[in-house]
Parts: C-alpha cells; structure tokens; sequence
C-alpha cells in the first residue's frame, strides 16, 4: 500500500480495503426482493466492518438493516462479537432490521454506508422483540413482521483506489529543494565586506559582517598579513 | 514484507538498562546541581578549573548516555526495525540523541558544559514519562509506516528536535542571567543566582550559542518538513492535506523562522528572540506530545 502504481502520467493509489458480504432477501412469496454485495467500511484492524442494507423495493414495506461482519468471530467477556483475525476464517453476519420510511424517495441524495432510524421501528435486534439476526456464511433466516428471510450467500472484496494526476509536485519538490539550499547558504554563509584603501601613508584595512560573524577578525587579521609579506616582497 | 521477529523479554531487557541509565542520569543531575550551588555560595573563581563535583557530573552523565544507547539498540532489535515507530521509541531515541549532542558539543565548545544540568534534567524528565506513560510492547509497524520514509523522516526530525532542545537550553540560561529584575533585586537568592549566573559565559556568548543551535534545527526541521511532503504524496496521495501533524510541524517552522528574523532585526535580538526561542520548543514538545495523545489525524502512532 505505501507505493503508488506508476501509470502513464498519473499514479494510482491503493487507499482502502474490506469486505463487502453477499445476501439475498426474499419476500414471505419467496420472491427475490435483493441480492447481491454490499461494501461495509472496516472498524478495526481485525475488520470488524460495518454496512447498512437498505430495501425500498421489499414487499410488503420497504425495511432496511445495519449489518456487522466479523471475519473470525469471537465472543468477547462482555457478550458482544468481535473479530480476531483479519482473514475470513469463521465469517458472521449479524444484522438488527428497521421498518419504516427509507428516507429514499424524496429525491435527496442519501449515505449508503448509513441509515438514519429517525422514521423507522426496530423490529429485531436491540430492544425488538425477536433477536438480531446471526448468519454464518450459506445460513438463512427468516425476517421479522413478514417481512421474508435473508440468505448470507458468499463473501466478496473490494478495494478503493485513488488515480491522481497532480503535474506541479515535481516543480513544488524542486522549489522546496531551491529555498532549502538558499536558505542553508543565508544561514550558514557569513556575509561580509573588507576593504583595502591605499593611502600616502600606505595600506588601510577594514572589515564590515552582517550579523554574528567571529571569524571576521581573523579573516581580516591574515590579510594584514598577506599585504605586508608582499610589500617586503 | 519481511519475516518481523519480535522480542518482548529483550525490549524488557531495554527498559531495564533505560532504567539503570535514569539512575545514573538522576546522579548526574545531582552532581550537576551541587556543582552549581558552589559556585552559587562561594565568591572564590571556582570555574576556572574542572572540580571534583563538574567531572562526577560528566561521568555520570556519561555512564547513562551508555546505559542508555544500550537500552536504545536493544529495543531496535527487539523490534527488528528503526526504534522509532511509536512514542515510547521516539521519546528513547530522542532523548538519546539529545545527549548524544550536547555531549560532542561539549567537546567543541567547552563553554557549554554550563546547561549540563538542563540537559540530564531534561533526558532524566523524558525518559521518565517514556517508562511509565509512553511504554508499549513490542509490535510491529502499522503498514503506512512499512517504507524507508520511516528512517529519512523521523531520523532528521529527531535530530532537529534535539538541536531546538539544546538552543531552549542555552535561551534559558541567557534569560536568567541577562535578567533586569535579578541585577536589580537584593535578596539572598537573588546574590546567589547572581554568582551563579557569573560563572555562565558573556551574554552574547550565550546568545550566539543558542542561534547557532537553532539555525542548524531550523535547517533540519526544514529538511523534514519537506521529506514529510513526499513521504504524504507517496502513501497517502498527496503531498500537503492539513493533518493535525501537519499543521504543528508547520506552525513550529513559522514561529522558528520568526526567531531568525527576530534576531535581524534591532531591538529584537536578545531577550525577546530568546523568549521566541522558547516559544518555538514548547511548540515542539506541545506537538510530541498533546498532539501526539489528544489531536485525531494521519500521524496517529503512539500505539497508547
């Protein structure tokens, strides 16, 4: 993951993985009402995901779930489910089902990955009365409120990736690269004057630093010297 | 990815020569201390020679930055990588690093041996919170981390880090003794810390000391702040996104690059530059720690 794919002109990022669980939702009729993979958004590093299933087309009301997949469930001290290892070793599937108004149909874009039970009863799963709903991978189970069964068909992958194109880092990197040398030569380069005025009473010497420069005294004191050596010369 | 072989009962190992190097960094600091308080209550020119307390203090100090780079290495192996992939790492390393180079400047420029206090104070206060609230077990790197960026990045922004330290130092010593209110005061302490402070070098000196500290961290951190920009581009597609990290690492590069100018400009040389230099380093440990423990983001790696 920590290299991008190098296309031409552009690179292409692995951003994210997980799983997406594949269910099939029958009506009380038998009659398919959904099937297929939904993609749920990894929690932990075991990926415990989470995704929501939303069905505006069931009969007889439209129902949706919020499912959680768990690759290697374990149950933990407190009751709860949790993952214990990233690969799907013993695949669940547990989902609580809501009743109610989807929210779908006023024409307003919505989240995929949540639902929003402000319109809607729960009819397993929490305080329900029937339980949440426990799959293992092939299982099926019937669905409150005849609203049907759910099957927990397979499990598919998916992964997000990322193709930019950003012409300018090149540049960026070279300028950054540019103000970093200049700055280490403002820096670390004492900037300084000395002058040499030749009199009738011979050679005058005089040194001038911007700044903190402690070698200016001797820089000036050896050049004294070079003028004298030569003048003997 | 390689085969990673972990090692907790060496890291324990680790942590008890840390351990043992904290003792020694404590006598140290001791010695340090005493030293200072005699050159506090005696008129006497006690610092024109080494005394038997200034060489008890070095050795000390020394004997635990060898405890210490034992400790150090022991946990790089136990981990089998850089020790720098969490907090606990980056506070030994750094620390590490730290005395490392105050301990060749010393060599250099023997003046400084002056803030040694502040520097086994400072080593002795890190490595404490290291042990008891940073420790974690070993484990290998979360994979945003798996790249040869870990190394280049975070090598120079701790020698960075360390540089700034040094120059905090050398700040603190400057104000203290170039102090109004302690030439004016006529208290007992105030006479005491007056000789103390005599024993330090001219006040330029000391300001010199401190900007040549901190324009080689400015440089350094200058230096990560770039290789941090490519490192971001290559793992997490792009090269600048605002993360908590990010931006802390750009506000301590602002607040240093005002001390330069700061210290070009008349009438703020001295102590106002010298107060900056300290804003900028508490900029810093805010940065290793506060943002590190409470802020969300990208850079999420205490493993606490």
């Amino acid at each position: 993951m920590n290299e991008p794919l190098e296309l031409p002109n552009a690179k292409l990022y692995l951003t994210g993985n997980g799983y997406a669980p594949v269910i099939t939702v029958r009506d009380a009729s038998g009659e398919v009402s959904f099937s297929g993979p939904v993609a749920f958004l990894p929690q932990d590093e075991n990926y415990t995901s989470l995704g929501v299933y939303k069905l505006p087309d069931a009969k007889p009301k439209q129902f949706g779930m919020i499912a959680f997949f768990y690759p290697t469930a374990a149950d933990l001290e407190n009751g709860a489910k949790s993952s214990i290892f990233p690969d799907p070793i013993n695949p669940l599937l547990t989902m609580n089902v809501y009743v109610g108004d989807l929210g779908l149909d006023g024409g307003v874009p919505k989240n995929v990955y949540s639902l929003d039970i402000s319109e809607m009863t729960q009819v397993a799963g929490g305080k329900a009365k029937t339980k949440g709903i426990e799959l293992e991978k092939g299982q099926t189970a019937n669905l409150p409120d005849g609203l049907g069964s759910v099957t927990f068909d397979g499990l598919k992958r998916f992964i997000s990736l990322d193709i930019s194109y950003n012409p300018g880092v090149g540049w960026i990197l070279l300028f950054a690269l540019l103000s970093l040398g200049g700055l280490m030569i403002t820096l670390l380069v004492p900037r300084r004057r000395v002058w040499v005025r030749d009199t009738e009473e011979g050679f005058e010497l005089a040194a001038l630093a911007r700044g903190d420069d402690p070698t200016l005294e001797k820089v000036l004191n050896d050049l004294t010297e070079e003028i004298k050596k030569a003048k003997i010369d | 990815m390689t085969n990673v072989v972990l090692n907790e009962d060496l890291s324990q190992i680790s942590r008890l020569f840390i351990y043992v190097a904290m003792a020694m960094y404590t006598f140290g600091f001791l010695a340090d201390a005493l030293n200072l308080s005699r050159q506090a209550s005696s008129d006497k020119d006690v610092r024109s020679r080494a005394t038997v307390t200034e060489r008890a203090a070095l050795f000390f100090t020394f004997l635990a930055f060898l405890l210490h780079a034992v400790g150090v290495v022991l946990r790089a192996v136990s981990v089998s990588r850089v020790p720098w992939g969490n907090m606990y790492e980056f506070a030994i390393t750094g620390s590490l690093v730290i005395v490392a180079i105050f301990l060749i400047a010393r060599f250099f420029v023997r003046e400084i041996k002056f803030i040694s206090l502040l520097i086994s104070g400072f080593a002795l206060l890190t490595l404490g919170a290291a042990t008891t609230i940073f420790y974690v077990e070993v484990a290998s790197l979360m994979p945003a981390l798996q790249n040869y960026w870990l190394v280049i990045h975070v090598s120079v922004a701790v020698l960075a880090t360390a540089f700034f330290n040094i120059a905090a130092a050398l700040s603190v010593a400057y104000l203290v003794k170039s102090s109004g209110r302690l030439q004016k005061s006529k208290t007992v302490a105030a006479k005491a810390l007056k000789r103390l402070v005599g024993g330090f070098p001219a006040d330029n000196k000391i300001e010199r000391l401190a900007y040549r500290f901190n324009i080689i961290g400015f440089i350094l951190w200058t230096f990560t702040l770039i290789a941090g920009a490519i490192w971001a581009e290559r793992a997490w597609h792009r090269y600048w996104g605002w993360d908590t990290k990010e931006v802390w690492t750009f506000i301590i590069w602002t607040l240093y690059a005002g001390y330069l100018h700061a210290n070009a400009t008349r009438g703020w040389s001295g102590r106002r530059s010298a107060w900056l230099s300290l804003v900028g380093f508490s900029a810093v440990i805010f940065n290793f720690t506060i943002v590190n423990l409470f802020f969300k983001g990208l850079h999420v790696y205490s493993g606490l």
